[in-house]
């Protein structure tokens, strides 16, 4: 087990800087100037030519790509990801202001969704073409189909507008955190709820259950003590990567309800090509993935004894 | 194995709901109130597309300019009362205002105020062209110029590139390269608090020299999403949006909806216009007369009705006649004449010989793309109306949308045959016909726009002289070939849409765009 976490902590440096490399390269070689376009977005003109290039000189934008790579590899070594181009803040600082609300969200919508999508998918595989299971289906289809942008929208609609319960924006207490909550829990846990219910499904068919029913033992028993455990092992690689993705910010809902996380700035910032902070959040979202996934792996040994990672024959 | 399955199960249970609760209460232990006000305090609470920090028109509440401009373009003392410009126009001396204080209680004067313009100077269009700054008294700024600089005061105007910020206010401080950190300036309000992409809360400054605010309070509220200020805005939590931003950012098909709801609705002209760009460069649109038959073919009366519901004013010149500059000389202004569109058309060779229904030349069909940036407002609805009107008069047009980087990227490098835009306005010279740029040919941005040597000539006598009654005649010069020319296809006037509650009163527009006049505003 410690060799895993080893191993995989020393993959995550070069998956980071693979990643953020990568990005760089994507953004310096695709279309837009991040003087111009910062320029045109600050001061709502036209930039002019001189003004162009007084930035880039400003901001070394006018060096060489090679050039622009080591200053900015150097810069990590001490630990610095650089200056926003946008806002002039460091990258770092814009990232921890706004983690924390993101932390939140991801973490309370994951929460939601595991709370009520995974007894939804084990009722529905327990008692497949039943009413309650074809009802789920139809409900977590609709789920997973409705974007974010409209729910959100008709759920403030209703919640703040016409019933005047929630407030429509705005971060701080719980009441604040509902509304963004269910629209994100929403499409996770239809998702984790169909997954349940497959993994589930599959499992009841193997032949230990058969075992344990002819043992005589309750159906509740076998489902939630015997099949869980084992159904549960694909699950978690799905909540996972759901839980990596809203840990790099959930775009959408942070724009609809004002949510100051690191969704909107990170996209904010593509459109602004501000290369430092898009190269500082790759960076910071490619070591959560790589945690979240040793997480994941770590959780297979718990529910699954047959997992080892340690060498062969021990 | 039982047990201990079971005591798992306990865990992991009480470990979601253990984080679940965690991360609400993380939430709330950080900021209990949002809004803080005391009994009887008036706060007015704006909604607002961008954080506080990120939008120059926030910062033009705290922090003033040396001079302002007005709706016009005619310039107005702020920080300097009054100002003298030498006959060759290379020295100006302002006579700055006596008895103004910054938010921190550090004096305005010649010491400060020649500290805020060398700040200025190091990032702004005129600095390379000054040579020296002096203070003859403490309340006299000297600036001497190299050569004649034309947009100087224009440039002094705007708000984000000549903020006067006190030394204090940059890191390191009072270095002239310093960065701002600390909003502290000399206007209206002062900045009490700031929270990242949430909000900013800005108290009244007592000792402000001009007329003084109202309000005690104005909380800037981040929205970033029109649909939510709406919603904000009918739901109570906010008493007025669309005023901080210098586009319209309220949607204007929204308008209605508002209305009806017992919203407020105001809207301002700023002389922005939207207009349509030929590659002048390029077939089919190096030549005048089919560019003036394009520009005969829109019916934008038409258009702003069907599509803004008359909420927007059609354009007929290239910017708005009214600027001080502006083209109000013109006579030919754009109309809707299609008969008149397919004639020039004809005259410039343009006949339907193969009976598609689009017009050719030399076997080619007259086809072209315009580009849209992605995000640029209205500009679907708008194309599309275009695209019918093109199709009228034997023209195929096709749409190209891009990412708004990518588009503004190809813009540049002249790649395109038409591209939607919106034209810039005061504080920079409008219209684009100041050096360098959109019809001078040394504009290295618009590569692809109408250039003449003719135009350059003028441009330049015009831009170069501190004669304005000259510069006037210039320009009118200027406008007439251009509107001959028919470099683009002028279409509405992108009027600012306000909208507030009815505890709101006294609302009363800025002269430009990015500036906000909050001071009349009363909040019951």
């Amino acid at each position: 087990m410690r060799r895993l976490i080893v191993r995989r902590l020393i993959s995550a440096v070069f998956v980071m800087l693979i990643a953020s490399l990568l990005s760089f390269c994507l953004l310096f070689f695709a279309p837009g100037n991040p003087a111009e376009i910062v320029i045109r977005q600050q001061s709502g003109l036209d930039p002019t030519y001189a003004e162009i290039e007084l930035f880039m000189k400003q901001h070394d934008l006018d060096r060489p790509f090679l050039v622009q790579c080591l200053q900015w590899s150097y810069l990590l070594t001490r630990g610095n990801l650089g200056v926003s181009l946008r806002t002039g803040e460091p990258v770092l600082e814009e990232f921890t202001a706004r983690f924390g609300p993101t932390f939140q969200l991801a973490v309370a919508a994951i929460v939601l969704s595991v709370i009520i999508g995974l007894p939804i998918g084990i009722m529905a595989a327990a008692k497949p073409n039943s009413l309650f299971d074809h009802v789920t289906r139809i409900v977590a289809l609709g789920g997973l189909s409705v974007p974010e942008f409209w729910l959100g929208l008709m759920l403030m609609l209703c919640f703040s507008l016409a019933l005047g319960w929630l407030p429509c924006f705005g971060y701080g207490s719980v009441n604040h955190l509902v509304l963004p909550v269910v629209t994100l829990s929403v499409g996770i846990t239809a998702s984790l709820a169909r997954f349940m219910r497959a993994s589930m499904l599959e499992v009841l068919h193997l032949e230990y259950i058969k075992t344990a029913k002819a043992k005589g033992l309750r159906e509740a028993v076998i489902i939630w003590k015997h099949a869980l455990k084992n159904a549960l092992t694909p699950v978690v690689t799905v909540l996972g990567t759901q839980l990596g993705h809203l840990l790099a910010g959930a775009v959408i809902v942070e724009t609809v309800f004002s949510w100051p996380g690191i969704g909107k700035f990170f996209v904010d910032s593509i459109y602004a090509r501000d290369y430092p902070v898009i190269q500082g959040f790759v960076i910071i979202t490619a070591v959560m993935y790589v945690l979240v996934n040793l997480l994941v792996d770590v959780l297979y040994v718990y529910l699954d004894p047959r997992v080892r990672y340690e060498g062969r024959g021990q | 194995m039982q047990l201990r399955m079971k005591g798992y199960l306990r865990t992991v249970t009480i470990a979601l709901i253990s984080l679940f609760l965690i991360s609400v209460a993380a939430g709330c232990a950080k900021t209990g109130d949002q809004a803080p006000a005391t009994k009887g305090e008036k706060v007015l609470r704006l909604g607002a597309v961008k954080d506080f920090k990120e939008a120059t028109e926030g910062k033009s509440l705290i922090i003033e300019r040396f001079v302002g401009v007005d709706h016009e373009g005619n310039f107005v003392p702020q920080l300097a009362e009054s100002w003298d410009i030498s006959e060759d126009g290379k020295t100006y001396t302002f006579h700055l205002r006596q008895g103004v204080e910054f938010h921190n209680g550090t004096a305005f004067n010649a010491s400060t105020a020649k500290f805020a313009f060398e700040w200025i100077a190091k990032k702004a269009p005129f600095g390379s062209y000054i040579q020296k700054i002096e203070t003859p008294d403490d309340f006299t700024l000297k600036v001497c110029f190299n050569e004649y600089y034309a947009p100087f005061l224009l440039d002094l105007a705007s708000g984000w590139t000549s903020p006067v910020v006190c030394p204090e206010a940059v890191e390191p401080a009072g270095s002239v390269e310093g960065k701002l950190t600390n909003f502290i300036g000399t206007g209206p309000f002062k900045l009490e608090n700031y929270e990242k992409d949430k909000q900013a809360v800005l108290v009244r400054n007592d000792g402000y020299w001009g007329s003084k605010p109202k309000a005690d309070k104005v909380v800037w509220k981040t929205i970033p999403d029109p649909h939510a200020q709406i919603v904000a805005l009918k739901a109570g939590e906010v008493d007025m949006i669309g005023i901080t931003e210098h586009h319209s950012s309220i949607p204007y098909v929204e308008v209605p909806g508002l209305k009806k709801a017992g919203i407020q609705v105001d809207t301002t002209t700023y002389g922005r216009y939207q207009v349509l760009e030929f590659n002048c460069h390029k077939e089919p649109f190096n030549h005048q007369k089919v560019r003036q038959a394009l520009n005969l073919a829109v019916d934008r009366e038409k258009m702003v009705k069907e599509l803004f519901g008359g909420l927007a004013e059609p354009a007929n010149t290239i910017t708005a006649p009214w600027f001080k500059f502006g083209p109000s000389n013109v006579e030919q202004k754009y109309g809707y004449d299609p008969e008149k569109a397919k004639q020039l058309l004809a005259e410039a060779g343009w006949k339907d010989t193969d009976g598609d229904g689009i017009l050719d030349k030399n076997g080619q069909p007259f086809t072209f793309e315009l580009l849209i940036p992605a995000g640029e407002a209205n500009a679907d609805a708008v194309a599309i109306f275009v695209q019918s009107e093109m199709k009228k008069i034997g023209v195929e047009m096709k749409l190209l949308t891009l990412e708004s980087g990518a588009a503004w990227d190809r813009s540049k490098k002249g790649e395109y045959e038409m591209f939607v835009h919106h034209s810039f306005c005061l504080p920079s010279i409008p219209g684009g016909i100041g050096i360098g740029q959109k019809y001078h040919s040394g504009s290295k941005s618009w590569p692809a726009a109408y250039h003449a040597q003719e135009l350059d000539r003028l441009i330049k006598k015009a831009w170069t002289s501190p004669d304005e009654s000259q510069r006037k005649q210039l320009c009118d010069e200027i406008w007439d070939i251009l509107h001959e020319q028919a470099p683009c296809i002028p279409l509405y006037d992108i009027v600012k849409v306000v909208a507030y509650r009815d505890n709101v009163s006294g609302f009363k527009p800025g002269p430009t765009m990015f500036d906000m006049e909050l001071q009349g505003i009363e909040v019951k």
